[in-house]
């Protein structure tokens, strides 16, 4: 009767066993799928849920003053766990593995007669979690706002971005955005 | 003559060695097994580091600032660990730590001159936190932000009040210290007010027992 080890579960033959190339097949098809199983573990541990969606001004989203406003997504940079599907929805990135992720945007405006501020928002679940607001850079080009931060989130939880500007003229048009979230340490 | 081999010192049998192979086969299958639990293991201490997430919901009076201002202590006062990996009340790992912290306060309305400064600290075991006057023209003066407003938040979200450790790397050149409270970074928010929400966060060797707190004033 064949004996396995407790976890990986590769078989050996025990005495009494005769000793046959079906008996060392088994033994090589278990050691195989052991090493496998190791492989999977190590590549949780390294290659660690990560996921950029992304969208430039050719895909403008507009925005009117001081109103926050949903950015839309056209591009999945990367995504190793299935946080993005702009398919079905191209404003979010929904957590799947529960963990502390570090959570970065970008987000540039455009459009304006003047610019005074450029804000960034970030919301879990549609409620806001962080706000980040930019006083303008210049008056005549593009304003921006990013910011990275630490965030806990559990599986189905919903990343949005948001952007909101202040000034004058517009409505102005959401340009290069970009969201991203990486996992820090697994729950 | 049955040989061990190799840098796992793997049993190899001779020719003549039949009846030991079922031996020979299992002490393969448990020594592959058992370096492959430890890989296992270390992959896992590695994806679940310590870290602690503590948050804290209830309203937090802050002391009217004024010359020195006065300070309060969030972090570790009356918070609730939401996540906790380690029991991190204190920083129980040494080495590379991200510490990050958020804060959501709330005032009257804004005030030219009326500077909020917030900042992360660490005070190591012994070392009770006390007061600490920050103000403007104080320590962090040469580092305020001052091109960074906060965005007034009108929408009504709930009071948040977040702190975030997230152990890094380990540091092997750091050793046991007797330092005083360390800054980790700090912000200067140069006339306050309404509703404010900021984020400090910063990487830092800490040591044993260490204790992160976010500070206000």
């Amino acid at each position: 009767m064949p004996g396995s080890t407790p976890v990986y579960g590769i078989t050996y033959p025990c005495g009494g066993d005769t000793i046959d190339t079906g008996v060392f097949q088994t033994f090589s098809e278990t050691l195989d799928n052991a090493f496998v199983t190791a492989q999977g573990e190590l590549e949780a541990a390294t290659q660690r849920p990560n996921a950029q969606i992304y969208a430039t001004g050719l895909n403008p989203v507009a925005i009117v003053v001081a109103t926050d406003t949903t950015c839309t997504f056209t591009t999945e940079v990367f995504d190793n766990d299935n946080m993005a599907n702009l398919a079905v929805n191209n404003d979010r990135l929904t957590i799947q593995t529960g963990g502390v992720y570090w959570v970065s945007s970008f987000v540039s405006v455009s459009g304006f007669t003047t610019l005074t501020s450029v804000s960034a928002i970030v919301q879990r679940n549609g409620i806001d979690f962080y706000r980040y607001k930019s006083r303008a850079l210049s008056i005549s080009a593009d304003g921006f706002a990013a910011f990275s931060i630490p965030m806990d989130l559990f599986p189905g939880d919903t990343l949005i971005l948001r952007a909101r500007w202040t000034g004058t003229g517009g409505p102005g048009s959401i340009g290069i955005r970009r969201l991203t979230a990486s996992l820090l340490v697994a729950h | 003559m049955t040989e061990l081999i190799g840098t796992h010192q793997v049993p190899c049998i001779s020719d003549t060695d039949y009846a030991a192979w079922p031996l020979l086969m299992q002490c393969i299958a448990n020594q592959v097994e058992e370096s492959l639990i430890a890989n296992r293991d270390a992959a896992s201490a590695a994806l679940h580091r310590p870290v602690a997430v503590w948050q804290r919901s209830e309203n937090f009076l802050q002391g009217v600032a004024g010359s020195g201002g006065t300070s309060i202590f969030l972090y570790g006062y009356n918070w609730s660990p939401t996540y906790n990996l380690n029991t991190l009340a204190t920083l129980n790992r040494q080495g590379w730590w991200l510490v990050g912290g958020i804060v959501h306060c709330t005032s009257s309305a804004p005030v030219a001159g009326n500077n909020r400064i917030l900042s992360l600290n660490v005070y190591p075991p012994g070392l009770a936190p006390a007061y600490y006057g920050f103000d403007v023209g104080g320590p962090f003066a040469a580092v305020s932000l001052q091109d960074v407003t906060w965005e007034t938040n009108t929408t009504g979200g709930e009071d948040l009040f977040i702190a975030t450790n997230v152990y890094c790397a380990a540091d092997p050149n750091a050793g046991p210290d007797d330092k005083g409270m360390q800054i980790f970074y700090g912000l200067s928010v140069e006339n306050s007010g309404a509703e404010t929400v900021t984020f400090l966060s910063t990487f830092w060797t800490i040591f044993l027992g260490d204790t992160p707190l976010i500070q206000a004033s």
